[in-house]
């Protein structure tokens, strides 16, 4: 791509994705507002980061690989608004969007942002369409379908609604056509580790940390965003043909196996939103922040450093109430998708209403 | 048939069933296989209930929503941000969820 063109898709791509989520609903609460109280922690330790890596010998293919790639697209929009939220100039911003953009150029050949799909690594997935795949009966359909309802599930509940794709990715669509016949393609779900002692010790005893599962549907309609969110409202489970599921790496083919793996996730994901939703509002604040961080666990690690979020940053919002900013009524998804384009676009600065709001956020915060 | 409510199709499929409303925890035991699972919004500890429904609505929620995700996974009907399906529905209720159209009927 030539210039900033890379800019433009992931500006675009960043705010359909934004735009197809419904902030209102989010729980425990919209977590834009929570983000800018650690924000100039948050872009100060990425800055030290690019800068290590630029004045070292650090391979980006390796670093690249030591976080999910959702986690990469999705992050950036963040470290864009608490960026401008805390004055950092338009070159810092685009030193931390350049780097992202590197990163991601490591993980795909096409379509780097998911405008369209979510497709890393395709020769992999070459490989992966010539493996010994079962035949999907209803039951297997069935049962691969509800493990696909847990353990979403399990994610959500151990790293909060914002910050679940640490433990789940889904790639595709990879055309599988010359395997499987005209319309049929691969999907790739990877769900976990789910062990995260750091953030949650209990989670030290899951029976299972990792899932694959691999699937071949036929004539599915739509595609992933940035978000990798599956826009389309096709029922996977009857358009599934093939399937092929692992479980910590030993491949489990029985439905009724994989109901006794589905039904003790479907368990642990209820135990654990209960644990999560017994915190209080001060421990939320903490856990969402602290799992946000981790999502960068090994990428900081490989850097020499440790992922945890500075006392100072979690002591600034301790006590508080979340940010009473409030986003602006949209007419329309063109103009929401608009609106989203200048927060997260790092060429250009908030519109004069919502800078003033910021401004004045972080005044009373002194 | 009567229409009862219009939302936001997110798993295609049609499935009929009764109406239970599920509210926190303590709703849980009256959800049979093949109920229609109600609710606000889902969320994790609704997991095991989603496994056993024939269909998802939900007052609120988009095409990217928790249970929206979840039923296309599953192959089950889901119409979601229909406003008042907690409101209008009552326990027991017999009804077909037409996820492709977004509509609830009362049958």
């Amino acid at each position: 791509m030539k210039n900033n063109d890379w800019l433009d898709e992931w500006v675009k791509s960043t705010a359909i994705g934004q735009g197809n989520m419904r902030v209102a609903d989010w729980q425990p609460f919209n977590i834009w507002l929570l983000e800018p109280f650690v924000g100039d922690f948050w872009v100060d330790k990425w800055l030290g980061a690019i800068k290590k890596i630029n004045s070292g010998k650090m391979g980006l293919r390796r670093l690249s690989k030591t976080v999910k790639p959702s986690v990469w697209r999705k992050e950036l929009r963040f470290l864009m608004w608490s960026a401008k939220i805390w004055g950092y100039d338009i070159n810092q911003r685009m030193e931390i969007a350049s780097f992202f953009h590197q990163m991601l150029c490591e993980i795909f050949e096409e379509d780097k942002f998911g405008l369209y799909s979510n497709k890393p690594d395709p020769k992999s997935a070459y490989e992966i369409m010539q493996l010994p795949f079962r035949q999907a009966t209803p039951e297997l359909s069935k049962e691969l379908g509800k493990l696909s309802s847990s353990c979403p599930a399990i994610s959500w509940s151990l790293f909060t609604d914002f910050y679940y794709s640490n433990s789940y990715d889904i790639y595709g669509l990879y055309d599988a056509r010359d395997f499987f016949g005209k319309g049929s393609a691969l999907v790739i779900k990877n769900f976990g580790p789910y062990v995260c002692p750091e953030l949650w010790p209990e989670s030290r005893n899951y029976k299972y940390n990792k899932i694959t599962v691999y699937s071949i549907h036929k004539k599915l309609e739509g595609h992933f965003d940035i978000i990798n969110h599956y826009m389309g409202n096709d029922n996977w489970a009857s358009k599934m043909t093939h399937c092929l599921a692992f479980v910590d790496g030993k491949e489990v083919g029985s439905a009724k196996e994989l109901h006794g793996i589905q039904d003790y996730f479907a368990e642990l994901a209820s135990e654990q939103f209960g644990r999560f939703s017994d915190l209080s509002f001060e421990e939320v604040k903490v856990k969402c922040t602290e799992t946000k961080w981790y999502q960068f666990k090994d990428f900081f690690a490989a850097l020499g450093e440790d992922w945890r979020p500075p006392k100072k940053a979690l002591d600034r919002f301790g006590g508080k109430e979340l940010a009473k900013f409030e986003f602006p009524e949209y007419k329309n998804e063109r103009e929401k998708t608009g609106y989203f384009m200048k927060i997260v676009d790092p060429r250009k600065e908030l519109d004069s209403k919502t800078a003033q709001f910021w401004r004045g956020w972080r005044k009373a915060l002194r | 048939m009567q229409i009862v409510l219009r939302g936001i199709g997110a798993s295609e499929g049609k499935a009929k069933g009764k109406v239970r409303i599920i509210e926190s925890a303590e709703d849980h035991f009256k959800f049979r296989e093949g109920d229609i699972l109600v609710t606000k919004i889902t969320d994790p500890t609704m997991t095991v209930l989603m496994n056993r429904a024939a269909a998802i609505v939900c007052d609120i929620g988009g095409i990217t929503s928790h249970p929206s995700i979840v039923s296309r996974e599953m192959g089950i009907p889901c119409v979601v941000n229909t406003k008042e399906a907690t409101r209008k529905l009552r326990d027991g209720m017999e009804v077909l969820v037409d996820g492709k159209k977004g509509a609830v009927y009362l049958m």
